[in-house]
């Protein structure tokens, strides 16, 4: 590090540190021969992903190629993404100390009101980003080291803190429905949001997202797709083995969830977003037979704060506040689910042919 | 004087009608208030004291003041147990008309309780980044 560099560091090291880890992913670019640009509509906002080199493009594309759009000429939002083992470009040295990595890798002293940034231990990933000039930089030492979870939901970190300034929160929950309306199905991890929406599948209802959508808080509340991916444990799959032969992974899934990209194959059945009528939380019972059972606010909130809070590095307090803006508009019902998976589709048409009450 | 304060910015929470649901984002544990928790939670964030507090409960439902005086001590312990509320010296708020008497029998006095949940604390403590390599960026930790 030169002289000027230490000077600027400690006038204002965020600064400092986005700008060489930009200047880095320029770098990458050249090295393999200029910048591989995406658009997409993401929450209604157009998104230009920047693509250094074609390690990451698998990793990210198959997700949200769904969202795809024609590029705009003023992107909302730019993410720039490259890694160093394929690009022969490294990432500038941290401009922390060992010790700066806090809970879920929020960077200590990196992380004010113009930048976030997280080195994501989970998934081996730098995100940084600039509010002020809506530039993001999402960067992996290696591809290699990157888990399969990542490609089912990249960059939700990014868009989350984008999401700051904004009437949007990206939700853990799933989301089905129909253009004038559709459902939120929240809950933690297992508790049946894939099962509950891939069995949708083949029934009218269109299909959002299993793990992650974007709420907005406007008026009315709306629900908007983010990834166009599902996720089913290896030993759910036989309740849908009509997507057995559709799965991305198969010889892996003695250690991954079987990981499957609707927007290939069933591109028809997703849709970019609808006015969200009710909350579903659902709860297994055991029994053959799926009923709705009215609930308060309160269990909307229980199923969706916690774990979307507790997900996404920088949530807290003003995510809770949009949680809260919604469920408190929005009813809400246990989904009691049976075995018989016809019925859960059946169900949650009935509620929406009743405008969601 | 012994007032009490929720314990920002770690803690935040939002009341709907009866029920409380508190977040501790430092730890990744969160509560549900329960029984006249809520109730109790109201009364201290409106700035009464632990004998306010008893009194008012005292007076809204059935009960022996002394299970109504052991309820609330035993919840407000818990609250600062867990670091939910901090305890201050202050003056208390005026004692206000919390629930109006009503008119016929009162309920039966349900003592507050705070239910807890863990099931996200083990996401704050995912893989925590000790070692740097070389190039001074963590190190590879997977196999």
């Amino acid at each position: 590090m030169t002289n000027a560099q230490a000077i600027s560091r400690t006038a204002d090291p965020p600064a400092v540190f986005f700008d060489e880890l930009y200047r880095s992913f320029r770098l990458a670019c050249e090295a393999c021969g200029g910048e591989r640009l995406f658009a997409y509509r993401v929450a209604g906002w157009p998104i230009l992903l920047r693509f250094a080199g074609p390690a990451l493009l698998q990793r990210v594309i198959p997700a949200i190629e769904h969202l795809a759009c024609p590029a705009s000429p003023e992107a909302a939002l730019q993410v720039c993404l490259f890694d160093s083992t394929t690009t022969g470009t490294p990432a500038p040295a941290p401009g922390w100390p060992p010790d700066a990595y806090g809970a879920r890798g929020a960077i200590s002293g990196f992380n004010t009101e113009r930048f976030h940034t997280v080195y994501d231990p989970g998934v081996d990933i730098l995100h940084m980003l600039d509010r002020e000039r809506n530039l993001a930089v999402y960067w992996s030492p290696s591809p290699a080291r990157i888990p399969w979870w990542e490609s089912t939901f990249p960059m939700r970190t990014i868009l989350h803190w984008w999401m700051r300034d904004r009437p949007l929160q990206p939700l853990h929950a799933g989301a089905v429905g129909l253009p004038d309306g559709g459902v939120l199905i929240a809950g933690p991890s297992g508790s049946g949001k894939s099962t509950t929406t891939l069995a949708c599948l083949h029934s009218p209802l269109l299909y959002a997202g299993d793990d992650y959508v974007v709420g907005s808080i406007d008026d009315p509340p709306w629900v908007y797709s983010l990834y166009g991916t599902a996720k089913l444990e290896a030993d759910n799959l036989q309740r849908f083995p009509e997507l057995g032969p559709l799965v991305s992974n198969p010889d892996r899934l003695d250690k991954q969830k079987a990981v499957i990209y609707l927007g290939r194959h069933f591109p028809e059945k997703l849709i970019s977003g609808f006015p969200l009528k009710a909350i579903l939380a659902p709860r297994v019972t055991g029994l053959r037979d799926t009923r709705l059972v009215p609930a308060g606010p309160m269990a909307s909130l229980k199923a969706i704060a916690p774990t979307t809070l507790f997900h996404l590095p920088g949530a807290g307090r003003e995510a809770f506040a949009k949680l809260t803006a919604l469920v408190r508009r929005t009813p809400t019902y246990f989904l009691e689910a049976g075995s018989d998976l016809v019925q859960i589709p059946e169900t949650i048409l009935g509620l929406l042919s009743r405008g969601g009450a | 004087m012994q007032v009490f304060t929720v314990n920002g910015p770690k803690i935040i929470y939002q009341a709907f009608q009866d029920e409380v649901i508190l977040i501790n984002l430092e730890l990744g544990s969160y509560f549900s208030l329960e029984g006249t928790g809520a109730e109790v939670w109201a009364l201290l964030e409106a700035g009464a004291d632990r004998a306010s507090i008893i009194e008012q409960l005292a007076g809204a439902y059935q009960g022996a003041p002394d299970e109504v005086s052991a309820g609330v001590d035993r919840f407000l312990d818990n609250l600062l147990e867990e670091g939910l509320i901090a305890a201050a010296d202050g003056q208390p708020a005026a004692a206000g008309q919390h629930r109006p008497s009503a008119e016929g029998e009162k309920p039966r006095f349900e003592p507050p309780s705070i239910a807890k949940y863990t099931d996200m604390e083990d996401l704050l403590m995912l893989d925590p980044i000790h070692d740097v390599d070389e190039t001074g960026w963590p190190a590879k930790n997977r196999p």
